[in-house]
C-alpha cells in the first residue's frame, strides 16, 4: 500500500472514528431503550468492543500488507472474496451515510432549517470527496488534531453543564439489571462496528506495525472514555426522560450548556470542535467503500469508482436523513444488528479460514498486497 | 484535478453562503420576555412578546429620539402558540428571533389547564435556550410582559435579573427550561415553578413592579396551587437550592434577640427507608453560616451566642421545612422534593413491583424525619458579639 501512516496517526485515527455520532445520537437510541442505565450499557458495549478490536488487529497482523479485502480473497477464494467485498463496500457505504448525517443533522436541526437537506448532504460529500482524492492518509494524519478538539468539546461541554449536574438523576445505577445493560449494549456496536471495519481497511497503512495491538487496546479505551463522559454528563443534566425525547441528543446537551452568562450560547462552538473527528470519520468510510467497490469490480482508477460513488452517496445520505424519524429507526434496527454481526462474525470467520488453511498446510499470509 | 477542486470550491463558494437561512440582524425583532396566556375553556392562546428597540433600548435615543421606549410589546392570538406567534408578524416590522429571550411567563389559567404546549413549542424551538427562566404569572401574563419594571432599560433583563439574584431573599426558587423539561418528564418527582407577581408598594408613585417570590406547584403538567415565600423556603431547602440565604432567628438569649445569620453552602440529603408497606424520608440538612446583624446589644460571650443562634436557626430551618412539606404533602399531594425519586434510588425493585404505580396514593402518608445541623463558623468582622461598654450617667 503506497499510503503511509505512522503508529501515532493510527493511534488517534480511533477515537476520532469511534466519537461523533456515540455521544449524541447512540447515546440516544439506547436512552429510549433503557433510560438513565445509557452510560454503563455503553460502558459495557465499549468492553465488548475492545476485545473485538484487538482481535481484529491480530487477524491483521497475519496480513501486515494487506486490507481485509485481500486477505479474504486469500483465505476464502476469489469468489467469496469478492462477495465479501462488496458486502463491505455496502456496509462502508451506509456508514458514510449515517456518519454524514450527523453532521448534515446537528446543521439543519439547529443551524440551517430553511436550507434544503439535499444541499447540505451534497456539500458534506462533495468536501468528503475531496479529502478522498487528496488521500485518506492525509485525512487520517490530522486526527490529532481531531482529538484534540474532540477533548475541548468535553472539557468546554463540562464546565458548561456541571452547575446543573445531579447525580442523582444517575441513580439507581444498572437500574433495569446487568442483563438488560449487556442485551442493549450491542446500539454501541453502530459506533465501534465502524472502527473494527476501519482496522481491517487501515492496518496496512501503518508503517511500523510493532506494538499495534497495545495501540489499538489504549486508543479504544481512550475513545471509550471521551464517548462515555458525554452519556454520563447527559443523564446527569438533561436527565433520561428528556434524552429520549430528542434526536441530536448531544446538542441539547450543549443547548443546556452556559459557558459564564457572557457565553450563554455553545452549540456552534460544538459543531466547530466537534465536525474534525466527524470528518475524518467520513472520509475513512467513504475511502473504505470505494476501495471495497473497486476490488469488486475489478476497477483500477481509484478517482473513477470515487466519482461514481459520490452522487450515490448524497442520494443515500438523503434518502437515509430526510426523515430522522426513520434515520434513528433505522439505527436502532437493523443497523446495530448488522454492525455487531459483521465486527463478530467477519474476524471470527478470518479466524477460523486461517485454522483450517493452516491445518491444511497453505501458507498465505506475509504475501505482498495488491497496493 | 486542479479543475475539479477549483470547480468544487466555486460550488461551495455558492451554496455555502447560506441563503436559505439568511437573516440580517436590522430585520430581527429580538425578543427579550414572552407570556403565553389562555382563558379557561378558550381554545385560543395569547402570545405577548416584549421586544427591544435597538436605538432605544442602548440608551443613545438615536433616530427615534431620548424618549422612546426601549421595547416594543405585541400581542397576538392563535389555535396554537405558534399559530400565535404568526399572527404577531400581521404587525409586527421584523421577524421574531427567540435567542436571545430571557424569560417565558406562563399565564395562571394556562398552567392550571396544561402548561404541555409552552414546554413542547419552546423545547422544540431550536432557536431558544434551555436555561431561559420559566415563571408562573399570578394571574394573567401579558400584563407582566407589559410592565415597565426594574432598573434596566429593558423590563425582560430586568426580570432575568430577579432570578439570578433570587438567592439573596430566598423566597423563591429558580426554574429554567431545562430544570423545568427535566421535572416535567421525571416520573419521580413533579415541577415546582418560579412564581410572579406584580406589585406596586414596591415602588412608590411609580409603575407596578415585578416581583419573584412563591412558587407554583405542579401535578404532571398542571399547576394544582401556590406555596407562600415562607413555604418555599421550606422547601428550597430539601430541593438544595438555599445556597446563600439568610435566616433570621428571634429570641435568642434573655434579651430575646432578632439575629441575621448568613448560611453558606446548605446541603440537603434525601434518603428513603423502606422497610413495611410504606417507606419513610429522612432529610439531612447542613449548613454552615455567619452572625450578620444583631438587634440590640448582648452580655453573652461569642461561644455562647453561636450556640443560641445554631440551636435556634435549626429550628427556623425545620419549620420551614414542616411549613413547606405540609402544603405540599398532605394538602396538593404533589411530589416536589422528589421522594419517589430517593424510595425509587432505595429499593428499585421494590418500586416497579409494589411502588410505581400507587406512589400518588403512598406520597401523602410517608413519614418524613428532619434533621438539621447549623455550623455558626464567626460573628462576621467581630471578635465580640456587639455589647456596651460604656457606663450610664448614674454609675
Amino acid at each position: 500500500m503506497k499510503e503511509k501512516i505512522d503508529r501515532l496517526q493510527f493511534f488517534f485515527m480511533i477515537p476520532s472514528i469511534l466519537f461523533g455520532k456515540a455521544i449524541g445520537i447512540t447515546a440516544g437510541v439506547i436512552a429510549r431503550k433503557i433510560g438513565a442505565d445509557v452510560w454503563t450499557s455503553m460502558a459495557i458495549g465499549f468492553a465488548f468492543g475492545i476485545i473485538i478490536a484487538l482481535f481484529m488487529v491480530y487477524i491483521c497482523s497475519k496480513f501486515p500488507d494487506k486490507t481485509m479485502v485481500e486477505y479474504s480473497e486469500d483465505i476464502f477464494g476469489k469468489w467469496i472474496g469478492k462477495f465479501i467485498s462488496l458486502v463491505l463496500g455496502v456496509y462502508f457505504a451506509y456508514a458514510f451515510a449515517i456518519s454524514s448525517n450527523v453532521i448534515t443533522l446537528h446543521l439543519k436541526e439547529y443551524f440551517l432549517t430553511q436550507t434544503p437537506y439535499i444541499i447540505l448532504c451534497l456539500i458534506y460529500v462533495v468536501l468528503c470527496t475531496y479529502g478522498v482524492i487528496s488521500g485518506v492518509e492525509v485525512v487520517i494524519r490530522f486526527s490529532f488534531f481531531g482529538f484534540f478538539m474532540l477533548w475541548l468539546i468535553n472539557i468546554t461541554m463540562i464546565l458548561g453543564t456541571v452547575q446543573d449536574f445531579k447525580f442523582v438523576n444517575l441513580e439507581p445505577i444498572l437500574d433495569k439489571g446487568i442483563k438488560t445493560n449487556i442485551i442493549n449494549s450491542i446500539y454501541t456496536f453502530s459506533d465501534i462496528g465502524m472502527v473494527i471495519m476501519a482496522l481491517g481497511m487501515v492496518y496496512p497503512m501503518v508503517s511500523k506495525k510493532k506494538g499495534l495491538k497495545a495501540i489499538t487496546v489504549s486508543a479504544m479505551i481512550v475513545g471509550a472514555i471521551s464517548v462515555l463522559i458525554w452519556p454520563f454528563f447527559e443523564v446527569g443534566v438533561l436527565g433520561a426522560d428528556v434524552m429520549k425525547q430528542f434526536v441530536v441528543v448531544c446538542m441539547q446537551q450543549v443547548r443546556s450548556a452556559q459557558l459564564t452568562r457572557y457565553l450563554p450560547r455553545y452549540e456552534l462552538i460544538m459543531v466547530t470542535f466537534f465536525v474534525w473527528s466527524m470528518f475524518v470519520q467520513s472520509v475513512v468510510m467513504f475511502w473504505s467503500s470505494s476501495y471495497c467497490f473497486k476490488s469488486t469490480l475489478g476497477l483500477k482508477k481509484d478517482r473513477l469508482i470515487v466519482l461514481i460513488l459520490t452522487p450515490l452517496l448524497v442520494l443515500l445520505t438523503n434518502q437515509l436523513g430526510k426523515d430522522h424519524n426513520n434515520y434513528i429507526n433505522f439505527l436502532a434496527f437493523p443497523w446495530s444488528q448488522i454492525s455487531i454481526g459483521l465486527s463478530i462474525v467477519l474476524p471470527l470467520m478470518f479466524f477460523m479460514g486461517l485454522f483450517v488453511r493452516k491445518s491444511l498446510g497453505r501458507n498465505i499470509g506475509n504475501t505482498k498486497g495488491r497496493q | 484535478m486542479k479543475k475539479i477542486t477549483a470547480l468544487a470550491l466555486v460550488f461551495n463558494m455558492i451554496f455555502l453562503t447560506g441563503c436559505w437561512d439568511s437573516r440580517e440582524i436590522n430585520e430581527l425583532g429580538l425578543v427579550m420576555a414572552v407570556g403565553v396566556d389562555k382563558k379557561k375553556g378558550s381554545g385560543i392562546y395569547t402570545v405577548t412578546a416584549q421586544i427591544a428597540k435597538p436605538s432605544s433600548a442602548s440608551g443613545q435615543g438615536g433616530k427615534s429620539g431620548g424618549g422612546d421606549q426601549p421595547v416594543w410589546v405585541g400581542s397576538a392570538e392563535g389555535k396554537t402558540i405558534f399559530e400565535a406567534i404568526r399572527n404577531l408578524a400581521k404587525f409586527s416590522s421584523r421577524r421574531i428571533m427567540w435567542a436571545h429571550n430571557n424569560i417565558i411567563i406562563i399565564g395562571e389559567s394556562l398552567a392550571e389547564e396544561d402548561i404541555t404546549p409552552v414546554v413542547d413549542f419552546f423545547t422544540e424551538n431550536p432557536e431558544l435556550r434551555m436555561k431561559t427562566w420559566v415563571a408562573i404569572a399570578h394571574g394573567d401574563a401579558k400584563p407582566f410582559i407589559a410592565a415597565k419594571t426594574g432598573m434596566e432599560n429593558i423590563p425582560g433583563i430586568s426580570m432575568a435579573e430577579l432570578f439570578r439574584y433570587h438567592q439573596l431573599p430566598a423566597e423563591s426558587v429558580a426554574t429554567d427550561m431545562l430544570n423545568l423539561f427535566r421535572d416535567y418528564k421525571s416520573e419521580t418527582i413533579q415541577p415546582l415553578v418560579s412564581a410572579l407577581t406584580l406589585k406596586t408598594e414596591n415602588s412608590p408613585g411609580g409603575s407596578n413592579q415585578v416581583e419573584l417570590e412563591g412558587a407554583a406547584v405542579f401535578q404532571g403538567a398542571k399547576l394544582v396551587g401556590w406555596v407562600s415565600p415562607e413555604e418555599t423556603r421550606g422547601l428550597a431547602w430539601v430541593r438544595n437550592e438555599m445556597k446563600n440565604a439568610i435566616i433570621v432567628t428571634s429570641g435568642v438569649g434573655k434579651e430575646k434577640q432578632n439575629l441575621s445569620v448568613e448560611l453558606k453552602g446548605a446541603r440537603a440529603k434525601v434518603a428513603a427507608q423502606v422497610t413495611g408497606e410504606i417507606p419513610s424520608i429522612t432529610i439531612d440538612v447542613t449548613a454552615k453560616g455567619d452572625i450578620s446583624e444583631i438587634d440590640s446589644p448582648t452580655d453573652m460571650a461569642m461561644s455562647e451566642l453561636k450556640a443560641k443562634v445554631e440551636e435556634e436557626s435549626v429550628h427556623v430551618i425545620k419549620r420551614e421545612i414542616k411549613l413547606g412539606l405540609e402544603k405540599v404533602q398532605k394538602q396538593y399531594k404533589c411530589d416536589v422534593l422528589g421522594f419517589g425519586r430517593a424510595v425509587h434510588i432505595a429499593n428499585k425493585d421494590l418500586w416497579y413491583k409494589n411502588m410505581a404505580d400507587k406512589w400518588e396514593d403512598v406520597y401523602p402518608q410517608v413519614p418524613v424525619i428532619i434533621n438539621v445541623s447549623v455550623n455558626i463558623e464567626s460573628g462576621a468582622l467581630f471578635q465580640e458579639p456587639t455589647n456596651i461598654e460604656k457606663k450610664s450617667g448614674k454609675d
